[in-house]
């Protein structure tokens, strides 16, 4: 998975969704990918345990994640 | 309780020092929903009628309803609940931002401030802990320096803050989320000032738990196809509110205006000049619409955020800002100061009416510059918020210090119920429910509740009332709304708006009507059903949330705040030209109305008010 930092609006759309598919519960500090906060500006990674579900980039509104080749 | 709620409360004694985590009754969400509507139930255990706002006694009751938290597009809405100073209302206002959520992911649905501290203070929540530090380094600093500063100090929290008005216990003050969500218009901020609370940080490591998860996903997908299908959908990911920018100019243009003005306004104010200024889009959790910003300011040389670019247009339409950068930069100093930019316009305009009409002079403001120009509302913003000065003391208590400064004669120089300004005027948009129900909130006028289709000009009759239909009002509701001799009475209409953010409110949902128009009473009770696993019919659903505004009307009936103050501004019924259409009171379609008229629609709303559902 591809995190495109300049569109991502910190709304975590991607750790809720991807928590609540894997885990029942909607909890960033679940999800498969960590948003690191920088005041507004967030980046991305994701842990080993991601498996390109892909819903991260699905339920993104902003475009800012990317399935990877 | 299942998923949703953590139907866990924190008590925080400032006096003392101490707090306390504490389960609440079950019963509490079971009758009033959350958020809003649990928050009421609170003031009723919290607080007593006839405390003074700026006492130790009033608490500050901020709650999170069961959807804050997850997945749930829009779901960021933090309400908090306390008597202000500005109108001695028992209000409930609305924020957003990352409050609501990291309060949620601490384990908490409520948090109850009361007390005062000795000194000013930080309060620092994790996870069910708390944490009381001094800020006497952070006293007398902006809000913008003081949210970079904690956000530093502990990444990835959510920072409430007020800036030197609250400080100083002014009554326009308001306090901000995260830099750039408002909470509390009418002194919020002057409420946490006089308790010396500077901040409260909040990080949570948790999350929420849901009943029903794969039904939940499918539900949220389903609304993030809905998404996929709006027609504005891009403008509005570009641009924000600005992307619906020929409406809003056509409401900030005045009556009259030129194709020329127009094309000044959008030059100025519009898409392209926002873009300029644009450094990203910045969203509160699950929003999937985002409306507020980043954005560079160069005269200052740094980024500031912008509660929505909207409002600096808002700004340098009326006070005749050279660019978007003077507009922005204003804003940004009315929200590092901690005051509601949309009292002070109120305040300059009065200034500047008494001015044009000859009753004061240049002499009689203390050097204040009497013109239409950004540089009257920074002089202004700076001595209210440093209480500097008659004037500045004057109008830092609000409109009660204005007239006492002025003469209550010069009353009808403004526009006020309550002794709160109204901030839409139906002679320039209509009597729709938003204007309409600034006559009977409880609060007094503010920007939030009673929002309902007619914030959008010019639908029909058959579109309006498909519309009304999705907030789950019922058929025999929809007969007395839609009936003659109105198309659309207002008054029974604002009824049923009330409940709707009422619902909203407590459960969560942003109520920003480019957010709640994907929603409908149906999917809401789904949501609620999948998050929480209660399962409730429509019917019963909404009786809840009327049942949370009734509460809220009580609340304030026994500050003495009940309906005799509902009145309907004088200045409504004389015709002047105006922003928009041209200054006559009409119904939203255009249709003249009388005072006999409004005070019949007066009537219609206690009556709609008063029915039970169904």
């Amino acid at each position: 998975m591809k995190h495109l930092a300049e569109k991502c609006t910190g709304c975590r759309n991607c750790q809720l969704i991807c928590s609540l598919a894997h885990d029942g519960e909607c909890n960033p500090s679940l999800a498969r990918v960590l948003l690191r906060a920088c005041g507004m500006r967030f980046r991305a990674e994701f842990t080993p345990e991601c498996d390109e579900c892909a819903r991260c980039a699905r339920f993104c509104p902003y475009g800012a994640m990317e399935k990877g080749e | 309780m299942g998923g949703g709620y953590t139907g866990h409360l924190m008590v925080v004694d400032l006096t003392h020092g101490e707090a306390s985590v504490e389960r609440y009754p079950d019963n509490f969400a079971e009758d009033f929903l959350g958020g809003f509507g649990v928050n009421n139930r609170l003031v009723s255990e919290f607080s007593r009628p006839g405390t003074d706002p700026l006492s130790a006694e009033n608490p500050v009751i901020l709650g999170a309803g069961p959807l804050v938290g997850t997945a749930v597009p829009g779901s960021s809405r933090v309400m908090a609940n306390s008597c202000l100073p500005l109108t001695g209302a028992v209000a409930s206002a609305s924020g957003s931002m990352g409050l609501g959520a990291n309060m949620k992911w601490s384990g908490l649905d409520h948090v109850v401030i009361t007390g005062r501290a000795p000194a000013p203070t930080l309060l620092y929540i994790e996870d069910n802990r708390v944490e009381f530090l001094p800020a006497e380094s952070l006293w007398g600093k902006g809000i913008l320096e003081t949210t970079r500063h904690l956000w530093s100090a502990y990444p990835g929290s959510s920072v409430l803050a007020i800036g030197p008005a609250g400080e100083r216990e002014v009554h326009l003050s308001l306090a901000l989320i995260d830099a750039c969500a408002t909470l509390g218009r009418g002194g919020l901020a002057a409420v946490l000032g006089s308790k010396n609370l500077k901040a409260l940080v909040v990080r949570g490591g948790g999350g929420v738990k849901v009943a029903h998860p794969r039904r939940l996903e499918e539900l949220v997908r389903g609304l993030h196809e809905r998404l996929e299908n709006f027609s504005m959908r891009e403008a509005a990911a570009e641009l924000g509110m600005i992307g619906a920018w020929p409406m809003y100019a056509a409401q900030l243009l005045p009556y009259g205006a030129t194709e020329d003005d127009l094309r000044v306004i959008t030059e100025r104010f519009g898409p392209q000049a926002y873009l300029k200024l644009k450094r990203c889009r910045v969203a509160c959790p699950s929003c999937f619409l985002a409306d507020k910003d980043e954005l560079y300011l160069p005269s200052r040389g740094e980024s500031v955020y912008s509660t929505s670019f909207l409002n600096a247009a808002i700004i340098g339409c009326a006070f005749l800002a050279r660019d978007a950068e003077e507009a922005a930069s204003v804003l940004a100093l009315l929200d590092d100061l901690g005051l509601d930019f949309m009292t002070l316009i109120g305040q300059a305009a009065y200034l500047l009416e008494l001015y044009e009409q000859g009753i004061i002079g240049e002499g009689d403001v203390e050097g204040i510059p009497l013109a239409r120009e950004a540089s009257m509302l920074r002089e202004l913003a700076v001595r209210v918020a440093e209480r500097k000065g008659a004037i500045g003391d004057a109008f830092a208590r609000g409109w009660r210090g204005v007239l006492e400064h002025f003469g209550e004669g010069t009353r009808r120089y403004t526009i006020l119920v309550r002794n709160q300004d109204c901030l839409y005027d139906p002679r320039a948009s209509g009597l729709g429910t938003m204007e309409f129900e600034q006559v009977v909130s409880p609060r007094g006028p503010t920007s939030a509740s009673a929002g309902s289709a007619t914030y959008v000009p010019g639908l029909p009759e058959d579109r309006l009332r498909r519309l009304t239909q999705r907030m789950g009002v019922d058929d025999e509701a929809l007969g007395r709304i839609f009936s003659p001799p109105w198309s659309m009475n207002v008054g029974r209409l604002t009824r049923y708006s009330e409940d709707w953010f009422s619902l909203f409110s407590s459960l969560g949902i942003c109520n920003r009507y480019q957010i709640n128009r994907f929603y409908h009473a149906g999917l809401v009770r789904d949501l609620l059903a999948a998050v929480t696993g209660v399962e409730l019919d429509v019917g019963e659903m909404m009786e809840k949330a009327a049942a949370s505004w009734e509460l809220y009307r009580e609340l304030n009936a026994r500050e003495g705040l009940g309906p005799e103050e509902d009145r309907v501004p004088e200045a409504w019924f004389s015709e002047r030209p105006l922003w928009g259409r041209g200054g006559r009171l009409e119904d939203y379609f255009g249709r003249e109305l009388s005072r006999e008229d409004v005070l019949t629609l007066l009537e219609d709303y206690y009556d709609e008010r008063n029915r039970k559902r169904g």
